[in-house]
């Protein structure tokens, strides 16, 4: 018995080595900026957004596709939200209350 | 229609027995005690409102405090958001509904001049020592459609008892991409050459952002100086290319005397026009540091055939010529807190050319050309976006000629400074009065020369106390 459990666990391990493990990456929101402008994920990854700053935020996710778009609402100093980039393609996000407030993001 | 939703409402808050009182020189709001019991009403009607900020619905539209787009949480000195905002048309939003964006602001003053003004400050004035209820003011401010936003500014100016359409400035803005870099577009329609500008270089939103109405100001400036202000109607396009390099091209047409009475203007008061007018505007934009430094550096120009207000060149056309160059530099102490200390600079040069037509030459005995330069330089530190000290120089010479200026030795130099310090409790992220923002400003002119003469200059100096309230609806 502790020899067929010590194989499946070998075999359950082995494949859990064997499918690589979603990515979260943080953007940092501070003075009204992204501090990255772009960012590459595989399928699955997920990013975090911070609100470093004082006054309300907001992300939406456009993309892949031309009508394809997601309001994750608005996001209140020191609120995180996130965002799982389940479909290959390329995506921007925004803030719609500050537009300069962007960056694109190409999933693999 | 404006004009008419204004009186009505200046008749529901008891700001007018009746429509007449708005026609000019029929009614002298002179008295005190009433322009007091008019600002207790608008404080009263404010305090049972929405929220309110520095073009109040600007800031509900996008869920943003005052202090957010505007250096020390009042309007219209912008931050780097607040040019952001005002380039993408107006419409950026927290996506929830809050009904029309209409606001309205107020102000009053008091004026004291350093040596009385014979025959009263204004018609119904005193010589000096005056209260006023300088304006009260209308907008409609924000999203009208998706790209599409205005801001249009109706007043009614206690000084003058005159209701009038004042800056308007409607835009549609959309996004794309040239030399794979971002392109920011827009077409602008509005009323007044740089009152569609996003930096308070240039004249219309330049400092200061509010002055006495009862006090001397010098007689000459040039045109693109709001001399053509609600005068004009115009479209143009504008392009700001990787947050780098801002062009912008417009073509005005003036107003012709029954449009201009019909929007509540004077029409013999200022230049008048009925040419195409073209505007130019190109400038460079520089960020660094985190978004702590902010610079820009850029000229403007326009060209005009007008006939001069006031009888100046006794109906005869004039064809001025303005170049001007002006930058901007802001320093924010932590783009991440909107109520950080703030440092914020502004400069303009503006060079203008008249050329008098030639039948007017023997009939004036005028010169033919007339050049005229106008230069200002003002600093300003806001603390905590609550204190905020300005100081400004400004100057203006030209050709001397007793008979084109109506000043009395024929110079139109002037040059002095001013000094401000305005009060803005409100319009921060924590401030407990969500409803309302006011600001309290303590602002001396001080003349060195004025209408070319240096020994009667300091009789124009003049404390201006202002109070500024905003609301919306």
């Amino acid at each position: 018995m502790p020899i067929r459990l010590a194989v499946a666990l070998a075999i359950f391990m082995g494949l859990l080595a064997a499918v690589p493990a979603a990515t979260t990456i943080t953007i940092i929101q501070r003075g009204l900026a992204l501090d990255r402008a772009s960012v590459s994920l595989a399928t699955g990854d997920r990013l975090n957004f911070t609100n470093d700053d004082d006054v309300i935020h907001n992300i939406h996710v456009f993309g892949p596709g031309s009508e394809e778009n997601l309001d994750l609402g608005l996001q209140k100093p020191g609120k995180l939200l996130t965002y799982k980039f389940d479909k290959a393609g390329a995506y921007r996000v925004r803030c719609n209350i500050h537009p300069s407030v962007k960056m694109s993001v190409t999933v693999k | 229609m404006l004009l008419d939703l204004l009186r009505r409402t200046m008749r529901v808050g008891g700001l007018l027995a009746s429509a007449d009182r708005l026609r000019p020189g029929s009614f002298n709001l002179s008295g005190w005690s009433l322009q007091g019991l008019l600002l207790v009403v608008l404080l009263a009607a404010s305090a049972t409102t929405g929220p309110a900020f520095a073009v109040p619905s600007f800031a509900i539209q996008t869920g943003q405090p005052c202090a957010a787009c505007h250096i020390g949480a009042f309007g219209p000195q912008l931050t780097p958001y607040g040019r952001d905002f005002k380039l993408h048309g107006y419409v950026a939003s927290d996506g929830r509904d809050h009904g029309l964006p209409l606001a309205l602001t107020t102000q009053s003053s008091f004026t004291h001049t350093l040596q009385p003004q014979p025959g009263g400050a204004a018609p119904g004035f005193r010589p000096n020592d005056n209260f006023a209820f300088d304006q009260l003011s209308l907008y409609y401010a924000g999203q009208i459609a998706p790209k599409l936003g205005a801001f249009i500014e109706l007043n009614y100016d206690g000084v003058a008892q005159q209701a009038a359409l004042n800056n308007v400035d409607i835009r549609y803005a959309s996004e794309g991409e040239l030399f794979g870099q971002d392109l920011l577009w827009g077409i602008t329609a509005n009323n007044n050459p740089t009152v569609q500008d996003p930096w308070n270089s240039t004249p219309a939103w330049g400092f200061p952002y509010n002055r006495s109405a009862l006090a001397p100001t010098p007689t000459a400036s040039v045109l693109v100086d709001g001399g053509l202000g609600q005068r004009v109607a115009g479209v143009g396009v504008y392009t700001l290319w990787n947050d780098l390099l801002y062009l912008e091209s417009d073509v005005y047409r003036g107003l012709n005397a029954p449009t201009l009475r019909a929007l509540g203007q004077v029409p013999g008061d200022g230049d008048q026009t009925a040419a195409f007018v073209p505007y130019g505007r190109v400038a460079l934009i520089k960020e660094w540091g985190s978004k702590g430094h902010h610079a820009e550096i850029g000229a403007y120009a326009l060209s005009a055939n007008v006939v001069p207000g006031g009888d100046q060149t006794l109906g005869f056309g004039v064809r001025k010529t303005d170049v001007a160059l002006d930058a901007t530099y802001q320093f924010i102490s932590d783009p991440s807190k909107v109520t950080s200390n703030r440092l914020s600079a502004h400069a303009t040069y503006i060079h203008e050319t008249a050329i008098m037509a030639s039948g007017a030459l023997a009939l004036t005995g005028a010169l033919q050309d007339h050049w005229l330069d106008t230069m200002r330089f003002d600093v300003s530190y806001s603390f905590a976006a609550t204190v905020t000290p300005s100081a400004q120089y400004f100057r203006t010479t030209g050709t001397a000629d007793a008979n084109y200026w109506t000043t009395p030795n024929g110079s139109p130099n002037s040059d002095g400074m001013i000094l401000e310090i305005a009060y803005v409790p409100w319009g921060k992220p924590d401030s407990p009065f969500q409803n309302m923002n006011v600001r309290l400003a303590v602002q001396y002119v001080n003349y060195f020369s004025f209408d070319g003469s240096y020994a009667d200059a300091s009789r124009n100096n003049h404390f201006y106390f202002s109070l500024w309230t905003a609301v919306k609806f």
